[in-house]
This record gives structure tokens, sequence and C-alpha cells, in this order.
């Protein structure tokens, strides 16, 4: 009978372990610390996903009619509340141009320079998706040649939905705000209150049964209601000021009853990701 | 002999495709995959798998090809290497042991494949766990992760196992008149 474990066995599985274990420590401190990833690792990538296309391609396609299709019965429904919309949105986006132009002038003339909001956007598609169960990620069609840079955010429509955290020549990686990992950068978000004061807190959790976005750290006891709309904080320097997360679903205090934990509803689908839009800080 | 058989060309073209399925099906139908539990697929496993099983006298190099394969997929899908690369060699190794004492028939391979997924699943949540780049629990892991994954690897495993059968019995067969 055959040994499982004979003693040459034994010697191999030992270094085996070892080298995967030396190999996870390299490139979990690699992806911390480096821009970009290793040459070699650029490389590969750049060429699987190049040729994963043949395979990409025809799957998207069957895809997108498929959602094309549902797409079109749901037409009537929503170009009936659509159009209800449509008389304010042309007055808002007037005045916005008004304030815009303001906004330029007042700035040109204090000499202020890129404040957080400046920013500027790539779209790109959606090619992959890690196969994992507890690895939120996403492999998008752009990379260093088109312009993005490590840490840029990622909105999927008009809501944040992650961060870039790999970039390679034709393609980079986007870990994704459902993503639960603590030591990943977390981001900072902020709430005005009825009474005009602003909250600002940090995302520090994903509630998967619910679909929210948990909200903790927060600079005040302020009352929040639900309904309020959450912004990116800009704070820290990483993530533009002034994007869209969501709304605010609950309000309960956290575990220890000592400060009060957020539940938002984001506004970005996360399970039905075709089209990204990178935003970094125009500087 | 593997030069004389049309394997030579099929297992790679195989390989190449339920790599990159992986990923587009996951990535396709994530509405349907994630919800408050996560099923994902893993054809590479199965084909590397099936492939162990059907290759009969031919040798299709599979610990060296599962280890390419294994390397490509912590490159391309993970970022963190040295999961998949000593992973898969390892189910192809415990496969085979396993293989040496039963009779190959479809519930044999069923329950191969299965300790094949688990072995990979659970070892794979390890080293996240180990290296602190996922929060998930193990009582989470246990209940949403592993039982539907394995539930769906194990769906596609009954659908695809005859006619991967039929495809490598055929080409087999030609091979030898």
């Amino acid at each position: 009978m055959h040994k499982f474990f004979s003693n040459r066995r034994l010697v191999i599985i030992i270094v085996c372990i070892i080298i995967s274990l030396g190999l996870m420590t390299l490139s979990v401190e690699i992806s911390k610390k480096k821009t970009t990833p290793p040459l070699l690792q650029q490389f590969s990538n750049d060429v699987t996903g190049f040729a994963g296309r043949i395979v990409d391609g025809p799957v998207n396609g069957v895809h997108h009619l498929f959602s094309n299709t549902h797409q079109l019965l749901n037409t009537y429904q929503e170009n009936q509340i659509l159009k209800k919309q449509v008389g304010n949105v042309a007055a808002v986006q007037v005045r916005n141009q008004a304030l815009q132009g303001e906004n330029q002038q007042l700035k040109r003339q204090l000499k202020i320079g890129n404040t957080p909001t400046d920013t500027r956007s790539i779209n790109a598609s959606v090619i992959d998706r890690t196969p994992s169960s507890w690895q939120d990620q996403i492999i998008i069609n752009k990379g260093e040649n088109d312009g993005v840079v490590k840490n840029m955010s990622v909105l999927v429509g008009s809501g944040l939905a992650g961060r870039v955290v790999e970039v390679n020549r034709s393609n980079s990686k986007i870990e994704l705000i459902t993503n639960s990992n603590s030591s990943s950068d977390r981001f900072p978000i902020q709430v005005t209150t009825k009474d005009g004061k602003v909250l600002n807190g940090i995302v520090t959790g994903y509630d998967r049964n619910n679909n929210e976005i948990e909200m903790g750290n927060l600079t005040s006891s302020a009352k929040l209601k639900s309904g309020a709309k959450v912004l990116t904080s800009g704070l820290g320097g990483i993530t533009p000021k002034g994007i869209y997360v969501g709304k605010i679903v609950n309000v309960s205090s956290d575990d220890y009853g000592l400060s009060s934990k957020v539940s938002i509803k984001p506004s970005a689908d996360m399970n039905d990701i075709q089209v990204v839009t990178v935003i970094g800080k125009n500087n | 002999m593997l030069r004389d058989s049309p394997l030579r060309f099929i297992f790679p073209i195989g390989m190449f495709i339920a790599f990159f399925l992986d990923g587009a099906i996951t990535s396709n139908l994530a509405g349907i995959l994630f919800r408050s539990y996560s099923m994902v697929p893993y054809f590479t496993v199965l084909w590397l798998v099936l492939s162990l099983f059907f290759e009969g006298n031919i040798n299709l190099h599979l610990e060296i090809w599962s280890a390419i394969v294994g390397f490509l997929f912590d490159l391309f899908y993970f970022r963190y290497l040295g999961i998949c690369l000593f992973i898969f060699p390892l189910i192809i190794y415990i496969s085979k042991w396993l293989y040496r004492y039963l009779n190959l028939n479809f519930i044999s391979a069923f329950l191969i494949y299965f300790i094949d997924i688990t072995v990979m699943l659970v070892l794979s949540f390890m080293d996240y766990r180990i290296f602190d780049i996922t929060d998930f629990s193990y009582t989470n892991f246990l209940v949403n992760m592993l039982g539907p994954t394995l539930a769906l690897n194990l769906f596609i495993f009954a659908i695809l196992y005859f006619p991967i059968q039929f495809l490598f019995n055929r080409y087999r067969v030609r091979q030898k008149n």
C-alpha cells in the first residue's frame, strides 16, 4: 500500500509550503507598497488579459444581449418616470453651469489652484471578475497606457464602487467597496445634516445580507435622518471630494452602544457591473 | 502516446477556455452568484480533474500543467502569488492518490471532486486569513461560501462529466486506429 506521506514527500511538501508562504508575503508587501506590480507580473497580466478577449468577448456579448432585451421590456415604465424628472434636471443643469463658472472665476481670483473636487475621468469596461467568494475584485480593460494610476476611485453609474489596486499596461484590477478587508484603505465619507452640520466618517464594512455599506468613526453625535445623501469627503488626499456614495437607510448604535452605526444603501449596483468610470485627482 | 493523439491540442484549448470562463461567468452572472451567499464556478479545476480521470494511457503531464495554470490564476485573478500555484498540483496529487483505490465511475469521480473542491477552498481561504487579506469568519465561510460553491461546482460536474468523457474517449480511440 502506498503511504501518503513518505519521507521524501514530506520534505517536498514542507518546502512547497515555505515557498508558498514566502511568495504570499512578498506579493502582499509589493501590492501594498509599490504603485505597479513587478515587470514580469505586469507583462504576463497584459498577455493574459489580451488572450482572454477570445473567451470574454462572446460571453459578454451574450450577457449584453440578454440585459438589452430585459431593459427593452422596462423601457415604457422607465420613460414615464423619467419624463417627470426631465424638467427638473434641465433647471439644475443650468444652475450648475452658472455656479461652475462662478466657482472657476473665484478660484482664479484667489489663486487656489486645484481643489479636491477637480477630477479627471477615464471610462473602461469590465473584462473579468476574480472567481473568489472572499475577494470582490474586477478587472477592467484600461491601464497605465490610458492614464490609470493606483488608488484612483471607481464609479459605477453615478455611485462610488471601489478603488484601483493594481495597474498593468493594458488592464487594471479594482477592489470593490463590498470587499471585506480591514487592511485595505477605507473611504472617507461625509453627510450633511438638515441644519447644515457636516459629519465625517469612513466606510467600515459591508453587509452582504442587506446590501448595505456601513459608516463608522463618526466625528460627531448629531442626529442623522434616513434618506440623507452620503458623499466622499476628500479627506486623506487620495479619494476626490464629492463622489456620491448612497443614501442613509438606517441609523443605529454599534455593538458596544458607544458610537452610532450608519447603514447606507449604495447607489451603484455592485453585482451587475459592465462599465465603470475611473476618477482621479487632477494634478 | 501523447504525440500521436489529438488530445495534445484539445487539452490546452480546453484549459484556455476553462481558465477564462471562470472569470467571464463570475463577472457576467454576479447578480445570481453573489447574494447573502456566494458561489463561484471553477471550470479550471473541473477540466484538470476530469482530464486526470480520462487521460487513460496517455500522459498529459498534469502536474506541470496544473502548476502553470495555478500560477497564471494567481497572477491574473488573485494578484497574490503562491496560492493556486501549489493548490492545483496538490489537487491533482490527491485525486491521483484516491483514484488508485477506487474504480472509476461517476459516483467515485463525484466524491473525489467533492474532496478536491473542499481542499482547494479551505486551503485558499486559510491562506487569506493568515495574511489578513480577508475579514470573513470561518463560520461565515463554511455556511455562506463553502456550501453554495460546492453545490454549484458539483452541479456543473454532474452536467459536464459525460460530455467530457465522450470527448476524451472519442479522441483516444481514434489515435489507436
